[in-house]
């Protein structure tokens, strides 16, 4: 078979034909690497003698590492690179939790490796009207120069000087939900609270609106692939029921992508955790075309179920276990869990291989080599079924 | 006392209606029924439905945090009336230091509570002294911790260790749970025991206090 680009590659997977090689991704947000010991991003670097690496942008909430070293990138043939939106940052308030200005003022703490958003910091949590929804000082606006600054260039240089395939992210609303209200009030309000319920998720929509207009208004044309992360499932089942996530969830999640639709023509990715396997027929329904990340360790997540059920219908990216596989088991293990999964995912395309979310900071940088390693090893197509 | 009340406070639980579940808790209380019996054949029974559909995958987490609410809100009613009496015991409990997730420790709050104890809950992250200070100052039979991250679980051998060092590992049952957990960690920890669930928590709360389970380890 003829050598593709990474552009190609990927949009043929997506698209359901069997590209050169099975497609990879790395370092994106939510499959890129916790910087965290005992492992983490710095040793991954160690591990591949790189020690002249640009210092990491920490995305914060995942501590993960926005910018992994190019050479890692072109060593694991990564197919995808990410463009990320300019923004404010965060404030460091005086009892020493931070408020991020990008995230609708959301309180988080820093919480082990990682930051959490407590519940009990959620700056609406205690809200009960519209007026306290519009009142709130601090809605996100993504009209500021900020956001997009910049960007249209850069973005423009990368989809004609690199023939990869260019990611992007627009703000999610369910997850925003969540921080600004609570989880658990997030929750309850879809059950004893419907009116304040659509009052709140119209506002988070209508701002993950004007993001998509102000930012893919400018870089629409020279992006592949545009990503939403909200997340509906726990280990072992979706938060709520098909009925309630077709009424609740569903509706808002049209309405971003027929705003993101106005100004590009890039492929839309989900990225949703955890057990959702009853709402996967509703999320290709609603119109995402790829699935991330497809962790199979999930309740009924998988990869020879998703594949049989869902596979001529929407594109998975991601599947590589890093709850157990990468992070406990040996670079043996890896290689035949890729293998495995590839005989699974790959054949009739639809598949782009990656960590089924940020690699933990107890996986061993060897892991991580030999999972791409495999993927080269077992990637050409044809691939063998399994 | 007819068994209707019992099946229509349950089943107020049972569909998360918070405001009739405080409604017939304050009528049944009106009405003479014993506080512990509103509590034990009313909220917790209803509770205990719940968490089966739960298990079952018929109810979400919609239903079950809606449910657990109703309870909580109606214990606060009966809360005044059970002053005086200790009912099954004190547990403390909370969240280890360095975590701060809490869906599943307050629904484990709840649940005892409902059960009968006196729970004293320390909230999230929580340094291993003030669990140790707080066991004592209250004398709590349990002391019940949560982790949700692989790497704060490790900090509930620090607590065990702790209240050994403090001399008082003896008077107090250690239950742990949370999701990276299992039986297997907990033994190897020296906890007492492993409750997976709210409704694990609270029967093998109850199991800890009666006669028999304070001599088993």
């Amino acid at each position: 078979m003829v050598k593709m680009t990474s552009r190609e590659r990927i949009l043929q997977a997506i698209e359901h034909r069997e590209p050169d090689r099975v497609p990879v991704d790395f370092g994106n947000r939510n499959w890129s690497i916790v910087n965290a010991p005992p492992y983490g991003y710095k040793a991954l670097c160690e591990y591949l003698n790189i020690s002249d690496y640009p210092e990491p942008k920490i995305v914060y909430l995942l501590n993960i590492v926005a910018n992994i070293d190019e050479r890692i990138l072109k060593k694991f043939n990564v197919d995808i690179r990410n463009l990320g939106a300019g923004g404010l940052g965060m404030e460091r308030l005086p009892d020493g939790t931070l408020r991020d200005l990008d995230n609708h003022g959301i309180i988080c703490k820093p919480a082990g490796p990682y930051f959490s958003i407590p519940d009990t910091l959620a700056p609406l949590r205690n809200a009960i009207s519209e007026k306290d929804i519009e009142e709130y000082p601090f809605w996100s606006d993504y009209t500021n120069p900020v956001y997009f600054k910049g960007k249209e260039e850069e973005a423009k240089n990368l989809h004609q000087q690199t023939d990869y395939a260019i990611s992007t992210w627009v703000p999610n609303i369910f997850h925003r939900y969540a921080f600004v209200r609570g989880f658990n009030n997030f929750m309850m309000d879809i059950r004893i609270n419907v009116e304040f319920f659509r009052a709140l998720a119209n506002r988070i929509l209508k701002a993950s609106q004007t993001f998509a207009r102000e930012f893919l208004g400018r870089v629409g044309r020279y992006i592949d692939i545009v990503c939403i992360g909200d997340d509906m499932g726990t280990q072992t089942q979706p938060f709520m029921s098909v009925e309630d996530f077709r009424k609740y969830v569903k509706p808002y999640w049209a309405e971003l992508i027929k705003e993101i639709k106005k100004y590009t023509e890039a492929k839309i990715l989900l990225h949703c955790c955890g057990s959702i396997y009853p709402l996967i027929n509703d999320i290709i329904e609603v119109g995402f075309e790829v699935l991330n990340p497809i962790q199979p360790l999930a309740y009924q997540m998988e990869p020879e179920r998703l594949k049989r059920d869902f596979g001529k219908r929407i594109c998975f990216l991601g599947g590589i276990d890093i709850q157990r596989l990468l992070t406990f088991g040996t670079p043996e293990e890896v290689r035949e869990g890729v293998r495995r999964v590839i005989s699974i995912l790959a054949p009739g395309g639809g598949y782009i291989l990656a960590p089924s979310h940020d690699v933990q900071p107890e996986t061993p940088p060897e892991n991580i080599v030999a999972m791409y390693e495999a993927a080269k090893e077992f990637g050409t197509y044809p691939v063998k079924g399994s | 006392m007819g068994e209707s009340e019992y099946k229509e406070i349950m089943e107020a639980v049972l569909v998360g209606d918070v405001e009739k579940t405080k409604a017939l808790t304050q009528e049944m209380l009106a009405k003479g029924i014993s506080p512990h019996d509103v509590i034990e054949k009313g909220l917790m029974e209803g509770m205990n439905l719940v968490g089966d559909k739960f298990e079952n995958r018929e109810y979400f987490l919609p239903d079950l945090l809606v449910a657990a609410e109703a309870v909580k809100r109606a214990t606060e009613i009966i809360k005044p009336h059970l002053k005086g009496e200790r009912g099954k015991g004190t547990v403390v409990i909370g969240t280890v230091s360095g975590d701060i997730h809490d869906l599943g420790k307050n629904l484990v709050a709840s649940t005892l509570e409902a059960s009968g104890f006196r729970v004293v809950d320390l909230g999230v992250d929580v340094l291993p002294e003030r669990f140790v200070n707080t066991v004592k100052k209250e004398k709590a039979n349990i002391l019940a911790i949560s982790a949700l991250i692989t790497t704060t679980m490790m900090g509930m051998r620090d607590i065990i260790e702790m209240l050994a060092k403090s001399g008082i590992r003896k008077e107090i049952k250690v239950m742990v749970g949370g999701a990276p957990l299992d039986e297997d960690f907990a033994k190897r920890i020296g906890a007492d025991r492993y409750a997976r669930t709210s409704r694990d928590a609270a029967r093998k709360a109850l199991e800890l206090v009666s006669g028999i389970g304070k001599w088993l380890r």
